[in-house]
């Protein structure tokens, strides 16, 4: 039984030594959470870039026969995915997302409700 | 009202032996001794003094004013000690303008005995009492409504988009636009309980353990959208590249397979990084604090400043 005292004492006097990790993660997390996404935003840019530049360099190569059909290609395909994306109702998703977001917010800043 | 009850009980218990004088005295009170249009020889206190009937009618403009009612135009409106002369018109005018405002709340009219004269201190005092039933009741109607921007950092009752009605405590408080009364506004604005209600939601500034849970929270949001960019990012250059390659294929076929397969890849890929900026969104949304639409959602606003209880009041619905 001591023991259990002592493992309980030392348990407790650890979690005090260490209790300024967790304000140290949290911050610690949101500027690596922040970084992070500006990271992502410049890496998406990046890519983004270097396969439109692709495109380019293969568009100057390219004889006229397959600039041609490419051409038409992409614009049946634009002209499908504009026609599938019109079908979508894009305001009711809107709305629900944003009614989903909202009382995302609204639950995780709440207090208790008293009923 | 009180005097006059004190003295009759008084002399009632002492049989009127101990305090014939009194008696006299009460009796005096009683008719206020109204002969035709002049008071003889009022006593302080135990008459209806000339500060009275200003109280009064100051008292009535003010219920009147909460409610959006004109001041009245009242007749004799400066009364001047001892030289005024009371009118039963000046009963009647108080009695009117407090019959308005029970009106305009349409509830029922107080009643009041048959006026003099001689005009007694009871009639004022049944005016003193409607007024104080109205004075002392929470804000029951609407009146002029205004729009103002006033500072709300108390519990806001809403209606999630479930249908659940929650109670929800901003972090700081916002400063809303909002419609309301103005009266209901002074009314509100001039608690000294809701101020500090409000600086004691400020002043706490020490992070708490749910603080870092939520810091948690945005990081982990913050740190999925910045997954789901550099995914998508990824998704679309493959695309990307896979579209130049087919603009440089050699047959129709390997041409029209690879542009179109390219095209829905580089597709796809955007939508992540739509779901990615989706996340982002969330964290921006989520330092926003909970955003009510007040104008629409009534707020309840309680306070409670001696600990005594909780006064409730209603902001919007109408």
């Amino acid at each position: 039984m001591p023991r259990l005292f002592v493992a309980l004492g030392a348990g407790f006097a650890l979690a005090l030594a260490l209790s300024w990790w967790i304000p140290a993660m949290a911050y610690v997390m949101l500027a690596f959470a922040l970084a992070s996404v500006v990271v992502a935003l410049a890496y998406s840019v990046a890519a983004w870039s270097e396969g439109v530049q692709k495109i380019v360099v293969a568009w100057k190569a390219a004889p006229r026969r397959n600039r041609v059909i490419f051409g038409v290609t992409v614009f049946v395909l634009l002209a499908i995915t504009a026609a599938a994306l019109s079908l979508v109702p894009w305001s009711r998703l809107w709305a629900g997302y944003s009614a989903m977001v909202g009382s995302l917010i609204q639950f995780v800043t709440r207090i208790a409700p008293r009923g | 009202m009180r005097r006059r009850t004190f003295l009759a009980s008084v002399i009632s218990a002492t049989g009127g032996v101990l305090l014939p004088g009194a008696r006299r005295f009460a009796r005096a009170v009683e008719t206020l001794q109204y002969r035709g249009t002049i008071y003889a020889t009022p006593s302080r206190g135990d008459i209806v003094m000339a500060g009275d009937l200003t109280r009064l009618r100051t008292q009535v403009n003010d219920v009147r004013a909460r409610y959006g009612l004109a001041a009245f135009q009242w007749t004799d409106p400066v009364i001047i000690p001892q030289e005024t002369i009371i009118k039963a018109v000046h009963v009647q005018e108080l009695r009117q303008a407090i019959d308005d405002v029970y009106v305009r709340l349409g509830r029922p009219l107080p009643l009041f005995d048959a006026l003099g004269p001689p005009i007694r201190y009871r009639d004022f005092g049944d005016v003193q009492n409607a007024v104080t039933v109205i004075a002392t009741q929470p804000y029951a109607g609407p009146d002029v409504v205004i729009k103002e921007e006033v500072f709300v950092p108390f519990l806001q009752w809403y209606v999630d988009p479930f249908g659940v009605t929650r109670q929800c405590l901003t972090f700081t408080g916002c400063w809303t636009e909002i419609h309301a009364s103005k009266s209901l506004l002074d009314q509100i604005q001039a608690r000294r309980d809701t101020t500090l209600l409000a600086n004691g939601l400020q002043q706490r500034t020490m992070p708490t353990m749910r603080d870092y849970a939520i810091a948690w929270g945005i990081a982990v949001t913050l740190e999925a959208g910045a997954v789901l960019l550099m995914a998508g990012g990824k998704i679309s250059q493959a695309g990307l590249l896979t579209i130049a390659e087919g603009l440089a294929a050699g047959t129709v076929g390997a041409q029209v397979t690879l542009i179109a397969g390219g095209f829905f890849v580089t597709l796809t890929g955007t939508a992540v990084i739509a779901l990615g900026i989706g996340a982002l969104y969330v964290v921006w949304r989520w330092s926003q604090g909970p955003q009510v639409p007040v104008q629409q959602q009534s707020i309840r606003i309680e306070v409670s400043p001696d600990g005594l209880g909780w006064d409730v009041f209603e902001i919007g619905g109408w």
